[in-house]
């Protein structure tokens, strides 16, 4: 779940406030640097943007991964660390976050889970995460399937009962790049 | 059908932000305007609830350009 520590890590680092959205064109285990001008799609090191808010303007960060510099070591918390009562179901999952996890990659951690359990083939990566709600804080996580469409299957995230953003994966068959 | 195709630039421009300041050329396919797979997706989900309607997989494959859609809405419409 990289992805998850990539949206809370630019979350801090930029002061980010919601709305703010995380778009992945591809996954990297590379150290990523941060430009405020825009990165062309062209660019072979591109790997992503990020929109957010800060004191009510909207702001934006282009990703370029540097080329080679593998990042050793993580030190987030395992996948499901930070989650309770955890619930899948054919059409949704439930769980509830506590404080040690940010609420990012709890929706994260409870949307691949649910994935794996709905189709088992395919493995997962995060294409796009929109965070309407407070980035920061506990409560109970819900994810809803909307949509599966070509290889991107939407998901629609609630926390408290309330609407707190969505969730766009892609898939790709086990063996195959992820 | 250029005010279909007017309809669908705008409802494009709302699938996502990097869209949102795009001005698409209905001609060309979406990839040769730099858009990826995610960004058709996006434009393709956005025509369905702008329009109430399901873009099966087999005809997604068809929408990939605003011009491709609207022929595909409209032969739709017409079928």
């Amino acid at each position: 779940v990289f992805a998850g520590d990539l949206f809370v890590a630019l979350s801090e680092t930029l002061n980010a406030e919601p709305e703010a959205v995380l778009r992945l064109s591809r996954l990297t285990d590379e150290a990523i640097d941060l430009r405020s001008d825009a990165v062309g799609t062209d660019d072979p090191a591109f790997c992503g943007t990020f929109h957010f808010q800060r004191h009510g303007q909207a702001q934006a960060v282009w990703l370029r991964r540097r080329d080679g510099d593998l990042i050793q070591e993580r030190t987030s918390a395992a996948e499901h660390e930070g989650l309770r009562d955890m619930n899948v179901g054919p059409h949704e999952a439930l769980a509830q976050a506590v404080v040690t996890l940010p609420l990012a990659r709890a929706f994260l951690a409870v949307s691949v889970g649910f994935l794996k359990r709905t189709e088992p083939a395919s493995l997962w990566s995060l294409a796009e995460l929109r965070a309407a709600g407070r980035l920061q804080g506990r409560g109970a996580l819900r994810v809803t399937s909307v949509r599966r469409l070509n290889r991107f299957v939407k998901l629609c995230l609630e926390l408290d009962g309330r609407n707190w953003g969505d969730m766009t994966l892609a898939a790709s068959p086990k063996g195959g790049a992820a | 059908m250029s005010e279909l195709i007017d309809l669908l630039a705008e409802i494009a421009r709302t699938a996502n932000d990097r869209l949102s300041g795009l001005d698409l050329d209905p001609d060309r396919d979406f990839d040769l305007q730099g858009l990826d797979s995610l960004d058709q997706v996006q434009i393709v989900m956005a025509v369905e609830q702008a329009f109430d309607l399901r873009i099966e997989d087999v005809d997604y494959d068809q929408c990939t350009s605003l011009l491709k859609i609207a022929a595909y809405l409209q032969r739709r419409e017409g079928g």
